[in-house]
């Protein structure tokens, strides 16, 4: 089974991404916060992470730092509404996938997931 | 409905632009103010109809309409006009140009995208000319009801609002403030040997001469009958009594006409100032401080200045 | 029914962040510059206890350039950009830089013209973006702007205007290595807040099916 995790400091957010996932069978787990991220994938690595960008404290650009530090290999596809060109440049830098403008579609999603965990 | 008509009928000015500033649609207000047909407008691009748009922020604006899909506003407060049109009302000719208030809005195609631009633009001419007629009457009112009507320098109540004003602004900036009341020594005498309209005439040039003599910032007023309250922001005790010890020589040294009549004045004064004191002092408390000051003087003697009890050793 | 439930504040919360992520978004790319984020707060207030919470925000600020503008359509209320005064500057630099904006105005007309343009198209681009999630379309009044002390009687008259509850919408963002940071606070009064959550109900059904 594939292991997704979303990370989002907005519970509804998280709510919306789980609802427009297509049909798994997948693991999923939600983490409020980086730091709560970056634990959660040490417990166990996942095969995908829908990461935020605006979070509180840590925010998402750090905690992408730290996952890919963490596992190099680690996927990370970012969900954001902060699409200004300045911050994809610097997401990708850091080594994820792809950005998804906020609110997500769920077409779009089914083609991450199709592309990057099938 | 004929929707060309009703853009015809409109009593404001209506375009549309395109992402190259193109001209898609000009209605009959604008052809009317802009004396340009339609005909030769429609197709071509704005700023080179009217290059002056540029300076105005105008391209700037369009863009972040379409990228954004805000509205824009051009004020007339800022700009007095978008378009220079001749100001259509002749008779009251107050401007050269109509005043107009402009705003952009964004028309979006069936996609979501911003396609066009729609600028409309209101003749605020009338309503700024009366809101400014408006404006003077209430300063000439606010003037006068802040003004000794004799002297011509600040009135009482005047006086003690801007002290209170001036008193907060320097406590921010800790700086030092001075107060002074200067009395005429003998003004009922003048008054009595030569007739009130004597003495209101020494009053008037007194004022005068005090108000010649101050930096821009610092206000005059008529505090009482023949009291003069000087106000001076930014400057400390020892500059405050220099200033109002030049002041008391010259008008003991100049003389004051009426008709053909010459006469001498002294005057005495009482001075005090914020440095010193506590922080949150007051507007009638430097004032009594200036008055009991300016009572000393009188009481040794006349043609002097004292300071405040405060500020004795 | 009318209450800001936990999951309508949730929701509220995530709809602004969306609008003025995006709406930043494309100011950034416009302007050539990098703005940071934060997370948007919401809160039911009382208009009268505003201008402390705004006081409060500002962190000391003391003189402060206010955009003010209204909005009006399905829902309406009041949205107030709020920067530190020395902002004003720093934008004029901002926008004369880049974008071709150089309207020929003196330079503390040009501040204001800074001010007024930046607090428009953020007012307008990130209500118009939270609008648009609620399938709704806004129409806004021309803005206006207050360089005052934040303590100034005319700014608590202002707030005091309509007493009673409103709600409170704030987000803070920082234009990097620049002097700008500022406020956005979105003020929408008691009378439409019922239509406002009933809503964000259906947003949220829409989007949870």
């Amino acid at each position: 089974m594939r292991a997704l995790l979303i990370v989002d400091d907005s519970p509804i957010s998280r709510k919306i991404i789980r609802k427009l996932l297509p049909p798994g069978p997948f693991d999923i787990r939600e983490a409020g916060n980086g730091l709560e991220c970056l634990k959660l994938y040490q417990e166990a690595r996942a095969d995908l992470v829908l990461l935020d960008l605006t979070m509180p404290g840590m925010d998402g650009f750090e905690t992408l730092a730290h996952l890919k530090q963490m596992d190099p290999q680690a996927q990370v596809v970012v969900v954001t509404a902060d699409i200004q060109s300045s911050s994809q440049a610097k997401v990708m830098e850091l080594g994820a996938l792809q950005v998804i403008p906020k609110p997500p579609k769920a077409e779009v999603l089914r083609q991450v997931l199709e592309r990057y965990c099938p | 409905m004929a929707y060309e008509q009703i853009l015809d009928a409109l009593t404001q000015g209506l375009i549309v632009l395109d992402r190259e500033l193109r001209v898609l649609l000009w209605n009959r207000w604008m052809e009317q103010h802009s004396r340009l047909e339609r005909e030769r407008v429609l197709g071509r691009v704005i700023t080179e109809i009217y290059p002056e748009l540029v300076k105005k922020g105008f391209v700037w604006k369009v863009e972040s309409v379409f990228k954004l899909g805000n509205y824009a506003f051009f004020s007339q407060r800022l700009h007095r006009f978008l378009f220079p049109f001749p100001a259509a009302n002749y008779l009251q000719n107050r401007y050269e140009f109509m005043q107009q208030n402009a705003v952009l809005a964004p028309l979006r195609g069936p996609e979501g995208r911003v396609d066009h631009v729609c600028v409309s633009i209101m003749d605020h001419t009338d309503t700024v000319m009366y809101q400014e007629r408006l404006e003077e009457s209430t300063k000439r009112l606010e003037q006068m009801s802040q003004t000794d009507h004799l002297t011509q320098v600040a009135n009482r109540r005047h006086l003690f609002d801007r002290l209170s004003q001036e008193l907060n602004l320097v406590r921010r900036n800790r700086q030092a403030l001075s107060l002074a009341i200067l009395d005429v020594d003998h003004f009922k005498k003048v008054n009595d040997t030569y007739g009130h309209l004597c003495g209101d005439q020494v009053l008037v040039q007194l004022a005068g001469m005090l108000k010649a003599s101050l930096r821009a910032y610092d206000l005059v007023g008529r505090y009482g009958g023949e009291e003069f309250c000087l106000v001076l922001p930014n400057t400390n005790l020892e500059d405050a009594v220099a200033l109002v010890e030049r002041l008391r020589c010259q008008v003991a040294e100049s003389e004051f006409q009426f008709g053909r009549l010459r006469l001498s004045i002294t005057i005495s004064a009482g001075v005090t100032c914020s440095q010193d004191q506590p922080p949150e002092v007051r507007a009638d408390t430097l004032l009594s401080q200036a008055d009991e000051a300016l009572y000393r003087a009188k009481t040794s003697g006349r043609n002097q200045t004292e300071l405040a009890a405060c500020h004795l050793e | 029914m009318t209450d800001l439930t936990e999951e309508r504040r949730d929701t509220l919360q995530e709809m602004i962040n969306i609008g003025f992520g995006r709406s930043m978004s494309s100011l950034a790319d416009l302007l050539g510059v990098r703005i940071e984020l934060s997370v948007p707060d919401v809160l039911v207030i009382r208009t009268e206890e505003i201008l402390d919470y705004l006081i409060k925000v500002m962190e000391g600020a003391e003189e402060v350039s206010l955009v003010q503008q209204g909005f009006r359509g399905e829902f309406f209320g009041e949205a107030v950009l709020a920067l530190p005064c020395l902002a004003g500057r720093e934008l004029v630099a901002m926008l004369d830089e880049d974008a071709g904006f150089q309207p020929a105005l003196e330079m503390g007309q040009l501040e204001m013209e800074a001010l007024l343009e930046v607090g428009n198209v953020v007012i307008g681009a990130c209500l118009g973006q939270f609008a648009d999630l609620l399938q709704t379309n806004l129409s806004f009044s021309p803005p206006t702007v207050l360089m005052e002390n934040i303590h100034s009687a005319y700014l608590q008259d202002m707030l005091r205007a309509r007493p009673g509850d409103a709600l409170l919408i704030h987000t803070k963002f920082r234009v990097d290595q620049r002097a700008v940071m500022g406020y956005l606070l979105v003020l929408l009064p008691e009378d439409c807040l019922q239509w406002l959550y009933r809503e964000v109900d259906i947003f949220l059904e829409r989007m949870l099916g």
